[in-house]
């Protein structure tokens, strides 16, 4: 198909066009928030993180050698982006702000199982959901995420995070058991 | 309980991520574990569960927020390069340097621009505000109008009545481009696909006639197929503006003049096939497989197979289209159900998720026929029966159906596959690349079989194969041609075709293409190829990807008219440029 390529708007970027950069920003903001979202539990916390991402991959991008996806290079970027406002701020993971935030809903008792599942709706769903992700280790929701949400191969997301790809498919195990045991009533339910 | 392999590989498995032994491994353990089996479901379910919910955008202010943030970031250098040259230049050098800076900035700009222009195919219903200028709105250059070009093709284009035959689909299409600065607004572009040749086969929308038609492609690149097979392709660009719900209608002719209007539906076949997954565990239908299977396009003996068959594609391309398909697995679904459950199922899963199927409507249920006396290996003449009564409970013409003159056994059980598949990718030049069997979604029968072996994804591909040179022509019928074409295709794997799925002693299950008459009652058919031929439009089997569709004709018996779905890939298959 007729699609420019990530490589092509990038040369067209490093000759001065800007305007390139806007067609990658266009390409990937979607997906990248989206990933970030489900990674930091806020939509706030996604935004800032995906912006950032793409303000330092603009400045890296002369460094951008095409050996990865371009995409995947901008989500190392926020990663560590992410993995580096953590670290200042000391978390990673949902608040019940932030989920109220994102979901526009009141968060729950924290207790999925609590919540009657047949009344719930895809709000609540998607808000246990989200909270159940926000509860397991940053690295296993890592993983976890970059492979469900993201669609990433094991091999891209062992790059991203730099562990070996026995360790991803570990992790990733590891997220699903944790995540099944939380959202069994939901599994279980009806409303599915 | 020990299992003989570890529970961590069935998460692999179920990603696509183990090797051929591992997998192997594993598919021998899941026939003997029930308990390996159910963490494979549960895998499944919860996959589905994380697939469920609507998937957010982007707030619009991060594309101006980083904006800002990079004009920014430049304007200093800009800035101090100008101060600098200022104290080197009296007012009237500095004047014929701005000038000139202006003018190289024009300069690139247009340059740009018109770079744009000749490789975008489509227009940014949400154009960010990026850059000193908007972004390129592509228009077609040097194209005749569309009511031109198709009048040319067939008369009938000269009367714009034709394009109201359907009304739900054509207001949600005036709803849409009457709100073209609403995101979601879906129009077809000219397809400047460079491998393709441009016959005068069009496609335009209906509510812009004039301005926005874009003549379609025929494919060329389908060797042996007929000239009346049109693949409305999609273009990249084009694909990452839309929406779940969104309808684009097209008028496709052909060279023989034969038109046709067609109404894409755009579906999330990915969530769409992760709820069927869910509503075959709840209402327990037994002997479900499920694969989100890669393997179909990554086995090795198979992509063997398939470089022998079409020598043009190289064992060094599909390593790399493989490369650039992770998310173009296959979703296939097996189930060996009654007929009437299964085309409930599927009718339940439209109805209850009309955030998925918006603008579809399921077609009767699917009564398949339970035969009392199952043919025996051999027998072509019992066979027969048995499609005879397939046809008969798919409301099909018999003599529209194919005789299948392969040695089959099957055993007459109420054997339906279900399949969604997207199995396409693009390729290191971005091109669709078509491999294996194609995918369809069919819920009709026929009885052929295929050999015995324990590979699912085998057993899928052996199944398409043996179909395809099993398929008789059928001349009696309007599209002989295309099903030779079809055939060969299947066989050569090159993108066109339909696909039987199967299992040992099971029916396939397979898509009777030819004339929209052979819809009535098939619920899900993806289709990738529009067929206008003399006796009517229909869709073939053959999902190709992200350019899958699935027919959803509910008017089977007008020739003119055909709604497909097409698949709305995750984001990242939809904006990932080829590699």
């Amino acid at each position: 198909m007729n699609q420019i390529s990530d490589q092509t708007l990038i040369d067209h970027c490093l000759a001065g066009r800007r305007e390139a950069f806007g067609q990658l920003v266009e390409r990937y903001q979607n997906r990248l928030f989206h990933s970030l979202l489900h990674l930091l539990g806020s939509a706030e916390d996604a935004q800032d993180a995906a912006q950032e991402a793409f303000v330092n991959a603009f400045e890296k991008l002369g460094s951008f050698r095409g050996q990865s996806q371009f995409y995947s290079w901008l989500f190392r970027i926020a990663y560590n982006t992410a993995v580096s406002s953590k670290r200042k701020s000391g978390r990673m993971s949902v608040s019940l702000e932030a989920r109220r935030d994102a979901s526009g809903l009141e968060p729950s008792d924290g207790n999925p199982t609590s919540e009657p599942s047949y009344a719930m709706d895809v709000s609540d769903r998607q808000r246990l959901v989200q909270q159940a992700l926000s509860e397991l280790g940053e690295e296993f929701r890592t993983a976890l995420v970059l492979k469900e949400m993201d669609g990433m191969s094991y091999e891209e997301i062992a790059d991203i995070v730099k562990v070996p790809l026995g360790t991803v498919r570990s992790r990733i195990h590891r997220a699903r058991l944790e995540l099944r045991e939380k959202l069994s009533v939901l599994l279980r339910s009806e409303v599915l | 309980m020990n299992h003989p392999v570890p529970e961590e590989l069935i998460s692999a498995y179920f990603d696509g991520e183990v090797s051929p032994d591992e997998r192997g491994e594993i598919e021998r353990s899941l026939e003997s574990s029930s308990e390996l089996r159910q963490q494979l479901d549960e895998t499944s379910k919860l996959s589905a569960l994380l697939h469920s919910f609507p998937r957010e955008s982007a707030p619009r202010e991060l594309a101006a927020n980083v904006q800002k943030q990079v004009n920014a970031a430049t304007q200093p250098a800009l800035a101090q390069t100008a101060a600098s040259a200022t104290t080197r230049r009296n007012m009237r050098r500095e004047w014929t340097a701005f000038g000139a800076g202006m003018l190289a900035t024009i300069a690139s700009l247009m340059m740009f621009v018109s770079f744009n222009q000749s490789q975008f195919t489509t227009n940014s219903p949400t154009p960010l505000p990026w850059g000193d200028a908007p972004l390129p709105q592509v228009t077609l250059q040097s194209k005749p109008a569309a009511q031109e070009v198709l009048a040319e093709a067939h008369p009938t284009f000269a009367n714009p009545n034709i394009e109201t035959e359907p009304s739900d689909p054509s207001r949600q299409l005036q709803r849409n481009l009457s709100l073209s600065s609403e995101p979601n607004v879906a129009r077809s572009k000219m397809n400047d696909h460079s491998t393709t040749t441009e016959l005068s086969v069009k496609l335009k929308d209906v509510e812009s006639l004039a301005q926005n038609s874009a003549p379609m492609v025929a494919n060329d690149d389908f060797t042996g197929t007929s000239s009346n097979s049109i693949q409305p392709q999609i273009q990249n660009e084009f694909l990452s503006y839309l929406a779940n719900g969104d309808v684009i209608v097209s008028k496709v002719a052909d060279p023989s003049n034969t038109v046709a209007v067609v109404y894409f539906t755009v579906v999330d076949i990915e969530r769409g096939s992760n709820e069927l997954k869910v509503l075959f565990q709840k209402r327990s239908l037994q002997e479900v497989e499920v694969s989100d299977d890669v393997s179909l396009g990554k086995e090795i003996d198979a992509k063997d197979r398939l470089v022998n068959q079409q020598p043009s594609i190289t064992k060094n391309d599909l390593s790399k289209k493989r490369d650039a398909s992770r998310a173009d697995e296959f979703q296939v679904f097996f189930a060996r159900a009654p007929g009437d459950q299964l085309a409930d199922t599927i009718g339940d899963l439209v109805k209850n998720h009309p955030d998925i199927f918006r603008n579809w409507t399921p077609q009767p249920p699917i009564e398949l026929p339970v035969a009392s006396q199952p043919p025996t290996e051999g027998i072509v003449a019992e066979n027969k029966v048995f499609a005879d009564a397939n046809n008969k409970a798919q409301g099909n013409s018999l003599s529209q159906m194919t005789d299948e003159t392969t040695t089959v056994n099957a055993e007459a059980e109420m054997a339906v596959g279900v399949l969604m598949a997207r199995n396409s990718s693009v390729n290191a030049n971005g091109d669709f690349y078509y491999y294996d069997a194609n995918s369809s979604v069919p819920l009709s029968v026929s009885n052929s079989i295929i050999g015995n072996t324990s590979n699912l994804a085998r057993k899928t591909e052996f199944g398409a194969r043996e179909t395809a040179s099993a398929a008789p022509n059928p001349t009696a019928t309007t599209t002989g041609k295309q099903l030779n074409g079809i055939n060969s295709q299947n066989s050569g794997n090159s993108g066109q075709g339909y696909f039987r799925v199967s299992r040992q002693n099971q029916p396939h299950v397979a898509y009777q293409q030819s004339a929209p008459a052979q819809n009535k009652g098939t619920s899900l058919i993806a289709n990738s190829i529009v067929n206008v031929n003399p006796g009517g439009l229909g869709g073939l089997g053959g999902g190709m990807g992200r350019n899958a569709m699935v027919n959803t004709n509910n008017d089977n018996r007008n020739p003119r008219l055909v709604r497909m779905l097409f698949v709305l890939k995750s984001e990242q298959a939809t904006t990932n440029p080829a590699p």
